[in-house]
């Protein structure tokens, strides 16, 4: 696995539905009504139903899951929400590689809405398989 | 202001804690939770774990599950659906709850079969100004475990309490 400073993870686009924002809701037993009722959404300010906080972590981990697939562990992760994220509206994830200690790699992550605006951002450590670094 | 008596309340409980029980954790929670996050290539390397062996469970799964107990009855729920432990020291104010993202230390890979505990602290609770008021960021510490005591994971969930 060939990793350099400044790297970049292949990005993923996700375009999450309403459909899985219920299912997401439903498997971590979630009764948040932004996520689900409309109406009630808009009364807190916000301009549609709102993607699951944990669910758009789990989508910027996913390029980094996706990357190292079975030639690593993820070590830690933390990221945060900037902007509200809602459903049918594309997010692309992105990952750099902006660090090297030994076997461990840090990423830095971004999420970016249709407007190109950063809605999540957060880093990442992961231990690579040394394979030709 | 409304988040006041929040915050009031929120500081006399900082570094309060509590263990809650998990239960044993199953592949059919691990697919249906990959399923709902889209993780494809998990569900499809766990759908062909031979049932005699232990499925490791997603990455992002202890930290991403809200209620692990069956929970409180609609009638006791928030206004705005929250359960009372989801916001704790939030009560009847006209408030609003997001969760604003996490910090995980993952140490060793939680798997079907574990009996996991998790031990919550209520750390640190801080008044902040934005463009729409004062707001609270808390921050809530978790450490899983498995019956023997060993760390699976610690995360730091930071939730924002945001006058209306």
């Amino acid at each position: 696995m060939n990793i350099s400073v400044g790297s970049e993870l292949p990005p993923i686009a996700y375009t999450p539905s309403r459909v899985q924002l219920f299912r997401f809701s439903a498997v971590t037993w979630n009764s948040h009504r932004i996520h689900y009722d409309e109406a009630y959404a808009r009364s807190e300010g916000h301009a549609d139903v709102v993607v699951q906080s944990t669910l758009r972590g789990e989508q910027l981990l996913g390029v980094v899951r996706s990357w190292l697939g079975d030639r690593g562990e993820i070590r830690s992760f933390e990221w945060r929400n900037l902007l509200p994220a809602h459903p049918d509206q594309t997010v692309t994830c992105r990952g750099t590689v902006v660090a090297l200690d030994g076997d461990l790699v840090r990423i830095t992550l971004e999420a970016r809405g249709p407007d190109g605006d950063v809605v999540t951002s957060g880093s990442a450590w992961a231990s690579v398989v040394a394979t030709g670094r | 202001m409304s988040i006041d008596g929040v915050e009031q309340r929120l500081l006399t409980a900082v570094g309060s804690s509590s263990t809650e029980e998990l239960g044993v954790l199953n592949r059919r929670d691990f697919l249906r939770y990959a399923l709902a996050a889209a993780d494809d290539d998990y569900v499809a390397t766990t759908e062909h774990v031979p049932l005699d062996e232990r499925a490791a469970a997603p990455v992002m799964f202890l930290p991403g599950i809200l209620h692990w107990t069956a929970g409180p009855h609609e009638r006791e729920l928030r206004a705005d659906g929250l359960a009372a432990r989801d916001a704790p020291g939030v009560t009847d104010e006209d408030v609003n709850v997001m969760h604003g993202g996490q910090r995980i230390e993952f140490h060793q890979r939680a798997i079907e079969g574990m009996r996991v505990v998790a031990r919550r602290e209520l750390c640190t609770v801080d008044r902040k100004q934005g463009r729409g008021g004062d707001f609270l960021v808390v921050v809530n510490h978790t450490r899983f475990l498995d019956e023997a005591e060993t760390l699976l994971a610690t995360v730091d969930d930071t939730i924002l309490v945001l006058g209306r």
